[in-house]
C-alpha cells in the first residue's frame, strides 16, 4: 500500500515537474519570437515543410469528411423533411468542430511527428550541443521557427479544410442527392456568421496549433539521445498532441457557448 | 542545491600557466559515481590527451569543460572564469573562446558543408559574405579539404566529417580546442592525417588542445601531457612519466594497449 502511495506521489511530482518544464520552454520560445535575431528565412522554410507539405493530406481529408457529412446529414435530415438545411449542417459541423479538430490531428500526425523526430535526431547526433558550442541557442535557432511555423500554418490549413469540406458536401448533396445548389449555398451563408463561427474556428485552430507545436518541439528537445529516445519522442508527440487537442477542444467549446 | 568549493587562490590557478583547471569535481549519474574528487590541469598552448578505459568518463569530462554538463560539486576554471555556476546566457559568451570537435562531427544535416562552417561567422560577426567565404575556404585548406562546399554532411566520409568539424571548431579562432575521440572509426592512414593536422594546428596557432583518445599510438606521438582517468580521479604526467608510472592500474592499461614498459622490454 505504502509502495502504491509512494509511486503515485513520485509520478505526480514528475508530471508537475514536466509541466513546469514545458511552460518554461514555451515561454522561452515566445520570448525568442519577439526578440532579434528574427530568422525569416528559416521560418519560411519551416512553413513550407509543416504547412505546404501537409496540404495534400488536409485537402483530401477535408473533401472526404465533407462528403461523408453531406451523405450522413442528408440521411438524417430527410427523416424530418429538412434536407434543404444540409448546407448549414455541413458548414456548421466543419467550421465549429471538424475543421479545426481534424486538421490539428492530421498536422500532429504528419508535421508534429516529423518535427519531434527531427529535433530528437539532432539531440541524438549532438547537433544541438554543436549549436551550443557555437554559442547559438538551439531554442532560438531550431525549435522556435518550427513551433511558430506550426502555429501559423494551422489556421490556414484549417480554413482550407473547411472550404474543401463544404465543397465535398456540395458535390454529394447537390451532385449525387439532388439538392438545389442555390439552396445549399444559401443555407451555408445563413448559418455561418463571421463574428461567432468563423472567429471561434480560427481561435480554436490557433490554440491547437500552439498545443501541437509546443508538445512536438518539447518531446523532440527532451528526447533521450538514442534511437529509442527518438522513437519515443515521435510517438509521444503524436499521442500527447492529439489528446491535448481534444481536451482543449472541449474547454474552448464549453467557453465558446456550445 | 549544488555545493561549492572555496575560492581558489589566484596564484594556484595561474601556476604553470594552466589554461583549464578542474578542481575537486564530483559527478554521479543516479547510483553510478563517475568522478569522485577529480582534479586536473591542462597547460596553456599544449596538447593534453585524456586517456582511460571505456566508461571512465573521458567524454563526460570534455562535456563538463564545455559547460554542457554541470558537476554535482567542484569548480571548473577556463582561464580566469569559473563556469560551473554560470547561467547558459553567460556561458554562450565563454564558449566563443572555445571550439569543440564532437566524436560524430555534430554537423547540421540540413546545411551544406560550407554553411556549417560559415554558421558561427554569420551568427557572431559582421563579416560580408565575401569575407566569410574567404575565411571558410582558408579553414578548408588548413584541414586539407577541397571542393566540398555544396556537399551535405550525409554525402561525405567519416574522415571528411571530422575534418569539417575541425574546420568549424577553429573558424572562430578559439583559444581552447576540445576534441572528442578524433580517431575513432578511422583507418590508419586517416589517423596519421588527422594526427598531423592537429599537431600542426597546435604548433602554428598555439591553441590549448584537450583530446579524449582511445588510440594509444597517436596519444604517445602527439601528447605533451596525459591526463589518465582511473577510478573517478586523474593521474597527470608527461608521456614519459605515464609510461614509467608504477601505478598498477595505469600499467595494466598500457600493457593491454601494447605500450607499457613490460611489453617494450619484452620486445
Amino acid at each position: 500500500m505504502l509502495e502504491l502511495i509512494r509511486g503515485v506521489g513520485w509520478r505526480t511530482v514528475a508530471n508537475v515537474h514536466q509541466l513546469g518544464g514545458i511552460a518554461r520552454f514555451g515561454a522561452r520560445m515566445v520570448y525568442e519570437t519577439f526578440v532579434p535575431p528574427w530568422r525569416l528565412r528559416r521560418l519560411i522554410d519551416e512553413i513550407y515543410i509543416t504547412g505546404v507539405l501537409s496540404l495534400a493530406i488536409v485537402l483530401l481529408s477535408g473533401a472526404v469528411v465533407g462528403g461523408v457529412l453531406g451523405l450522413q446529414g442528408y440521411i438524417t435530415l430527410e427523416r424530418f423533411g429538412a434536407e434543404q438545411s444540409l448546407g448549414g449542417v455541413v458548414g456548421l459541423s466543419l467550421v465549429r468542430e471538424f475543421g479545426p479538430v481534424l486538421t490539428a490531428l492530421l498536422v500532429a500526425g504528419r508535421a508534429g511527428s516529423a518535427v519531434a523526430a527531427e529535433i530528437g535526431a539532432m539531440v541524438a547526433t549532438e547537433q544541438l550541443d554543436g549549436l551550443r558550442m557555437m554559442s547559438i541557442d538551439p531554442v532560438d535557432y531550431v525549435t522556435q521557427p518550427k513551433a511558430l511555423a506550426l502555429t501559423l500554418s494551422m489556421p490556414l490549413l484549417s480554413a482550407l479544410f473547411v472550404v474543401v469540406g463544404i465543397a465535398g458536401g456540395y458535390v454529394v448533396g447537390v451532385g449525387l442527392l439532388g439538392i438545389d445548389g442555390g439552396t445549399y449555398i444559401s443555407s451555408v451563408e445563413a448559418n455561418i456568421t463571421f463574428s461567432s463561427e468563423v472567429v471561434g474556428s480560427v481561435l480554436k485552430s490557433v490554440v491547437f496549433g500552439m498545443v501541437v507545436a509546443l508538445i512536438s518541439t518539447w518531446r523532440g528537445y527532451t528526447s533521450a539521445p538514442n534511437a529509442a529516445g527518438v522513437s519515443r519522442a515521435t510517438t509521444g508527440a503524436v499521442v500527447q498532441a492529439s489528446v491535448a487537442t481534444l481536451m482543449f477542444d472541449y474547454v474552448i467549446t464549453a467557453l465558446w457557448g456550445g | 542545491m549544488r555545493a561549492t568549493v572555496a575560492e581558489i587562490p589566484a596564484e594556484h590557478r595561474t601556476a604553470g600557466r594552466a589554461h583549464v583547471e578542474v578542481i575537486s569535481v564530483r559527478l554521479a549519474f543516479a547510483e553510478r559515481r563517475v568522478f569522485d574528487g577529480l582534479s586536473c590541469r591542462f597547460a596553456n598552448g599544449k596538447i593534453s590527451v585524456v586517456l582511460g578505459a571505456s566508461g571512465v568518463g573521458k567524454s563526460t569530462l570534455l562535456r563538463m569543460l564545455a559547460g554542457l554538463l554541470k558537476p554535482d560539486y567542484g569548480d571548473i576554471w577556463l582561464g580566469d572564469q569559473e563556469i560551473t555556476r554560470m547561467p547558459e546566457r553567460r556561458l554562450r559568451g565563454v564558449r566563443r573562446g572555445l571550439g569543440m570537435m564532437f566524436q560524430g562531427g555534430a554537423l547540421l544535416d540540413s546545411l551544406s558543408v560550407f554553411d556549417n562552417v560559415a554558421l558561427p561567422l554569420r551568427e557572431h560577426t559582421k563579416l560580408s559574405e565575401r569575407e566569410i567565404e574567404a575565411k571558410v575556404h582558408a579553414q578548408f585548406e588548413a584541414v586539407g579539404l577541397k571542393k566540398v562546399d555544396a556537399l551535405l554532411p550525409g554525402e561525405i566520409s567519416g574522415g571528411m566529417k571530422k575534418r569539417v568539424a575541425l574546420a568549424r571548431a577553429m573558424v572562430m579562432e578559439p583559444s581552447v580546442l576540445l576534441i572528442d575521440e578524433p580517431f575513432s572509426g578511422l583507418d590508419p592512414l586517416a589517423v596519421r592525417l588527422i594526427e598531423a593536422l592537429l599537431v600542426e594546428v597546435n604548433r602554428s596557432r598555439g591553441l590549448t588542445m584537450i583530446l579524449t583518445n582511445h588510440h594509444i599510438g597517436s596519444t604517445m606521438r602527439m601528447a605533451d601531457e596525459i591526463v589518465f582517468l582511473v577510478d573517478g580521479v586523474a593521474v597527470t604526467g608527461s608521456v614519459k612519466e605515464i609510461k614509467e608510472s608504477i601505478d598498477p592500474r595505469i600499467q595494466r592499461f598500457l600493457v593491454a594497449a601494447g605500450t607499457g614498459p613490460a611489453l617494450e622490454e619484452a620486445s
